[in-house]
């Protein structure tokens, strides 16, 4: 009786594994996406980022997830973690490490900016409405921050106010 | 001195009024460029748009080599148009990808994309092999690069696709 080779019985063994694994990996129906973008330290998003309009900010690093109802897909939560640099001199270098801060709140879908009445628009409230912001959806995997007259918020050569969608 | 005094309160209630208009102006304004040399303007000039981007994808869109090394590109776009009609005449592109020279030619607004009808684009002639390049005017202030089929292109953590107005 010829026996099997070990290396091909260890061969098999793995992809099955993958193969059973990957048929149980599912996407996380809770987590709507998570979106990430440097932008410019503007005045309004300084408090969602707790960021004091005095400090010295040139850059914030946003990691924006946004939660929803898995079953009725209904925006719930958001954590929003970010990172503030400013521009060191002499060197001209974004400061390191940066300030991390975290945040959390509840969002919702609003209708409307400036241009689109039937726009999509994501508000994320930390519980102070002085504070909240709009973010216009662009398509599936952009968003773009609103000022508060609903314009779009301008950037510079340096960065935008685009986030874009990282992970599901 | 009754008259003084009035004067006074007039004069007091302006300037009350006044330093409360300041202070609620939307300071949602193009950045100054950091450009060596003045920024075109005049009625003959559109607009001029800088931003950052990512590299590779816009690299392959346009035919243009790049190694992989290649995280980010920056872009110069001046716009101008008929100074009386307004209608498109020429653009000047710099940046990462025409250091040696600004790349130059004519530029055209259509109208639509696949998801929204009403959306309104700038084809900017590059010709051969670059092809053309695709701008969606978010708003006056605001353009997002597109691929060839005119939908976003989507960004990373650092850059995303976005222009914005720039100013002297």
């Amino acid at each position: 009786m010829k026996l099997i080779q070990p290396n091909r019985t260890i061969m098999a063994l793995a992809v099955w594994l993958t193969l059973a694994n990957s048929s149980t990996i599912t996407r996380d129906s809770s987590v709507l996406g998570i979106f990430a973008g440097n932008t410019l330290c503007g005045d309004i998003i300084r408090p969602l980022h707790k960021i004091s309009q005095q400090a010295d900010c040139d850059l914030v690093e946003w990691k924006l997830t946004l939660y929803q109802d898995p079953l009725t897909h209904k925006p719930t939560t958001y954590k929003l973690t970010s990172v503030s640099r400013f521009i060191e001199k002499p060197s001209n270098m974004y400061s390191q490490p940066g300030i991390k801060t975290e945040t959390e709140g509840k969002w919702t879908i609003v209708r409307g900016s400036n241009s689109n009445p039937r726009a999509i628009v994501y508000q994320l409230d930390p519980g102070k409405p002085q504070i909240s912001i709009r973010l216009l959806k662009l398509g599936a995997n952009l968003l773009h921050l609103l000022y508060r007259d609903g314009a779009l918020m301008i950037g510079s050569s340096q960065a935008s106010y685009t986030l874009s969608r990282i992970s599901n | 001195m009754k008259h003084i005094i009035s004067s006074f309160i007039i004069s007091f209630c302006f300037f009350l009024t006044e330093a409360y208009a300041q202070r609620t102006v939307s300071p949602n304004l193009p950045s100054r460029s950091f450009s060596t040399t003045p920024l075109a303007s005049g009625p003959s000039v559109y607009g001029v748009f800088e931003g950052k981007s990512p590299c590779q994808s816009i690299a392959r869109q346009m035919n243009i080599e790049v190694g992989p090394e290649c995280i980010k590109l920056k872009w110069g776009l001046t716009l101008y148009h008929d100074s009386i009609t307004h209608k498109p005449t020429h653009y000047k592109l710099a940046g990462t990808f025409f250091r040696k020279q600004d790349r130059e030619g004519k530029w055209h607004i259509l109208y639509g994309t696949r998801t929204d009808p009403e959306a309104i684009v700038f084809q900017l002639d590059l010709g051969e092999p670059n092809g053309f390049l695709f701008l969606l005017k978010g708003d006056d202030n605001v353009l997002f690069i597109l691929d060839k089929n005119k939908d976003f292109l989507v960004g990373d953590a650092q850059f995303s696709y976005t222009l914005n107005r720039a100013r002297n």
